[in-house]
């Protein structure tokens, strides 16, 4: 059983608060999908779980499988079972994607790493992804698409085999046929293990795939309404400035009832 | 493969296949430099090896004859180093250089003479920089269609700081060169570095590209790679193999270990 929970988290970026009272907790076995519109702080809050130094917690806490982890380094909360899809990974020249990603097994597994299984793994994974296996004798990411980046992302994941899984805009740049079988990866991935979910998206197709038992709609720095997946065909038809319209209005009816 | 050996102010050719011919002037110059001539005749690789406790001052040069296609690998070891190298490179000729420092001290000038139609040169330097050193190459494109892929690489570290100073030239009426320079040090010390791509290029018809780039370690790069549970100092061995070594070559690896492990 796996726990991330955010307490009232307030975080900011060069003295620009990105972050405010955020809430969140997320189980074993459930998928959370988070959905707001550019510039919200999704990323911010998805690099800011797992760690990045470059952002700064003025208050509020995060807490993973019951430890608090605010002050924890990247690596030791990766090792702990968190992991990060990212929007746009980066690029590193020289180091091929075979190297990295059998340094982070070798990190993960330390004296009960065999290569051997790791070749046979990371072959059968990218069949399973329909990963061009030349990809993995390239450096990371470097001349990647914008999907074989994406595909690059969940190969790590299904061979890291973490219980706590961020996705940030995974389905970006994937075509049809890619968003399937990433979506599909996903889900096999989840039912055959202890793993939470936190997904950040903008379109409901990947939701067909990799199906939410919790959507959150967040708005400047938190969540401003949560609901179950009929949000999102609310959200598709009717944008999100009419649920922020609805809530105000609702929350004058409750100043007007509050104030007679 | 041919393999010269410069030990201690002694210079030998072994494994010669004779598609090369060095020549030792027996005389140093007023400044004490030892000359040295290697001519290429015929297509083949040739192995320099460095490796030198005095301060080593030398001027090579290497002449590439019509359609021969050669390869130099290079491994520095010395402690301090003065060093020019001239190339020419006639027609059809093509030069593949791939040199690796770990000196401390160095002044380098390179001039590559492009002298023949379709001559082309791929220069590739990586430099771990432990004391100040300087870099000074000066292409010349004088004949057309010419080609030069000039890469500068260096990580300083202790003491070390590095300038590459790079001047593409092509005069009036050279048509169809291409020129590219990539120049990028990694400082890890704060020292003062710099690098300077000059591209002093007359004539219209021609492809030029450059870029040149002074940072740390990508914070992004690190982020991703601790991310995926690698520690910082793997996170940064990784990095630093991948900036220097990207083909794992064995004796380049042996290097790197010395000063990150
Ligand atoms: N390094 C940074 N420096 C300055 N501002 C930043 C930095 N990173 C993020 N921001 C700002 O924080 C805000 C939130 O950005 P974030 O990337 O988290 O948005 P997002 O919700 O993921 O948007 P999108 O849907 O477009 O991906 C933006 O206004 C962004 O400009
Ligand atoms: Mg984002």
């Amino acid at each position: 059983m796996h726990k991330l929970i955010i307490k009232n988290l307030k975080a900011s970026i060069e003295n620009k608060v990105i972050l405010n009272d955020f809430n969140i907790e997320i189980n074993s076995g459930e998928i959370h999908a988070i959905m707001g519109p550019n510039g919200t702080g999704k990323s911010t809050l998805s690099k800011i779980i797992m760690g990045d130094p470059n952002y700064k917690i003025l208050s509020g806490e995060i807490y993973f499988d019951d430890k608090l982890i605010n002050d924890l380094s990247i690596e030791k909360r990766a090792q702990m079972g968190l992991f990060l899809g990212m929007q746009m990974p980066p690029e590193i020249e020289g180091v091929t994607n075979a190297d990295f990603l059998r340094t982070a097994l070798h990190t993960k597994e330390g004296k009960a790493f065999k290569l051997m299984n790791f070749i046979n793994e990371l072959d059968k994974t990218c069949e399973e992804l329909s990963i061009n296996k030349n990809m993995i004798h390239r450096s990371v990411n470097q001349g990647f698409s914008g999907g074989e980046r994406k595909k690059n992302e969940i190969l790590q994941l299904k061979l890291l085999k973490p219980n706590m899984i961020i996705l940030d805009e995974i389905d970006s740049g994937l075509d049809v046929d890619s968003l399937k079988i990433v979506g599909e990866n996903v889900i096999d991935y989840f039912k055959n293990s202890d793993a939470g979910i936190l997904l950040i998206t903008h379109y409901q197709r990947l939701l067909d795939y990799i199906k939410p038992d919790y959507i959150h709609i967040m708005m400047d720095g938190k969540i401003i309404k949560s609901g179950d997946a009929t949000l999102v065909s609310i959200l598709e038809e009717k944008g999100y400035d009419f649920i922020k319209n609805e809530l105000s209005d609702f929350n004058d009816m409750k100043e007007v009832s509050t104030n007679e | 493969m041919n393999k010269i050996i410069v030990e201690e102010e002694n210079i030998k050719l072994l494994d010669s296949d004779d598609l090369i011919t060095l020549t030792l002037s027996d005389k140093l110059d007023i400044f004490d430099v030892s000359k040295v001539k290697i001519d290429v005749i015929g297509s083949t690789s040739i192995e320099i090896t460095y490796k030198n406790t005095n301060e080593l001052k030398l001027d090579i040069s290497c002449f590439l004859y019509p359609n021969v296609e050669a390869s130099i690998y290079e491994i520095n070891e010395s402690n301090n180093l003065k060093i020019k190298y001239t190339y020419n490179l006639l027609e059809n000729s093509k030069l593949i250089i791939n040199k690796f420092y770990d000196v401390f001290n160095v002044k380098e000038l390179d001039v590559i003479n492009l002298n023949g139609k379709n001559a082309s040169i791929i220069y590739n330097n990586k430099v771990i920089a432990k004391e100040a050193q300087k870099y000074n190459l000066i292409i010349y494109h004088n004949c057309p269609s010419s080609i030069s892929r000039i890469s500068n690489k260096g990580i300083t570290i202790l003491d070390g700081s590095i300038d590459f100073n790079v001047t593409s030239i092509v005069e009036n009426n050279i048509k169809e060169c291409i020129l590219n320079q990539y120049n990028k040090i990694i400082n890890l010390n704060n020292k003062k570095c710099s690098i300077s791509p000059n591209l002093l290029i007359e004539e219209q018809d021609v492809i030029a590209d450059h870029s040149a780039l002074i940072t740390s370690f990508d914070e992004n790069e690190l982020f991703y790679l601790k991310s995926r549970g690698i520690d910082e100092a793997t996170a940064t061995n990784l990095l630093i193999h991948g900036f220097l070594n990207e083909k794992s070559d064995e004796k380049i690896t042996n290097i790197i270990n010395k000063y990150w492990r």
